[in-house]
């Protein structure tokens, strides 16, 4: 966190002054991580979340539109598709997504699959 | 016949796909329309209707609030087809397309008004200045052409007789008649003025007579049942000029044909036969 005073001259004397704090962080590209789960009323709708990762990040998400429920598209990072079916994680995402989410939502989802293989070999 | 790019509303107002659906709500109530078709690189793809508006956050895109499968309908296209996919599709407004050109758009209330201006209200059937368009169109596309004229015989004498409100029964009951025999497509039934109906057709002249005769008998028969007795008398004319001579408007034909056809509707009654053919 920087904190910046006014200089001199930029502030009048009238006794109110500002305190203007700025937080840099770095933008994360893309800014939607693994999932982005987006309500049917939400601010933003799948045909701009497409073109946004059309631009962003070219060909590394799939939108899937959804019938029912309070989502009408969950967008998954294609990575994830390669470790457990389509499927299975959207019915996963959409269980838990629907939990606590509502028709206005945008949830953004942080998915880990760890994948543990035990092999028995002959000695 | 009337086509839609006569009442179409041009140039169009429309929307962006990535306008955002606030602007569109602005500019949907600065102008008071209902709809804005969608284009994207000139190209009709969507349509956004002040419901889409209600129902959607206004900082969402047009293309995530609009419809995606635009019903269109062309230029050329008659009133009455407008008509029937406004009813059928439960539609308020079409964009109109020239090819794949946004040219304008028509409103379900822009087609009644013009249809209900081109419709008798007391038969149903189409006014006569409609037909006598009809007829137009019909050399312009170098096909036959025969008029039918029909005149209720003693007329006025069934308004002195039984009233005025009888004789209206009397040309519902006919102009009913009519419009339930030409629904083929080949006949295109008006009422003329007063008691006299006409009716255009492609048929030949011989065909054209016979189907009258076959009508007279209908409108005979179906009046005495319910007892209110109705004759027609009915001249043809035309049916044997597959060419608009050259020099002559086309109105002017068209006027000759019908005026030819109620001389010899006068001259049935007259004779007291059903239908006479014009020389």
């Amino acid at each position: 966190m920087v904190l910046l005073s006014l200089k001199p001259g930029n502030y009048s004397d009238t006794g109110r002054k500002a305190q203007i704090s700025i937080v840099l962080s770095e933008f994360e590209i893309p800014p939607i991580q693994d999932v982005l789960l987006i309500g049917r009323r939400a601010p933003i709708g799948p045909e701009a979340v497409q073109r946004m990762i059309d631009v962003l990040s070219p060909e590394q998400y799939e939108i899937l539109r959804v019938n029912e429920g309070p989502f009408e598209a969950v967008v998954i990072r294609n990575s994830l598709s390669q470790l457990i079916t389509r499927e299975k994680l959207l019915s996963i995402i959409l269980e838990e997504g629907c939990k606590v989410a509502s028709e206005t939502a945008v949830l953004k989802a942080q998915v880990n699959i760890v994948l543990n293989i035990n092999v028995e070999v002959d000695l | 016949m009337l086509k839609v790019s006569d009442v179409m509303s041009f140039p169009v107002i429309t929307a962006g796909m990535l306008d955002s659906v606030g602007k569109v709500a602005t500019v949907m109530e600065k102008y008071k329309i209902g709809g804005l078709p969608v284009l994207e690189k000139e190209k009709l793809c969507g349509i956004i209707t002040s419901r889409d508006v209600r129902r959607t956050h206004p900082n969402r895109i047009v293309a995530d609030a609009m419809s995606k499968n635009v019903v269109h309908i062309n230029k050329d296209a008659s009133l009455w087809e407008a008509k029937s996919i406004f009813e059928e599709k439960k539609l308020e407004r079409l964009p109109v397309l020239d090819g794949c050109k946004l040219v304008g758009i028509i409103t379900k209330s822009d087609i009644l008004v013009e249809i209900g201006r081109h419709t008798d209200p007391l038969t149903g059937l189409k006014t006569g200045s409609y037909i006598r368009s009809l007829a137009e169109d019909i050399l312009r596309n170098k096909n036959e052409l025969t008029v039918i004229f029909f005149d209720v015989n003693g007329f006025g004498l069934i308004n002195k007789t039984h009233g005025h409100v009888y004789g209206d029964h009397c040309l519902k009951m006919v102009g009913q008649i009519l419009a339930e025999n030409t629904s083929d497509g080949l006949y295109f039934p008006g009422r003329y003025a007063g008691d006299e109906f006409i009716v255009v057709t492609t048929e030949k002249k011989d065909n054209a007579g016979l189907w009258a005769k076959e009508i007279i008998k209908k409108i005979s028969d179906t009046t005495r049942r319910k007892g209110m007795p109705v004759n027609i008398a009915a001249g043809v004319a035309g049916g044997r000029r597959k060419d608009v001579r050259a020099g002559t408007h086309l109105s002017a034909t068209v006027d000759n044909l019908i005026n030819l056809a109620s001389l010899a509707s006068t001259l049935s009654k007259q004779n007291r036969v059903p239908v006479t053919f014009s020389n």
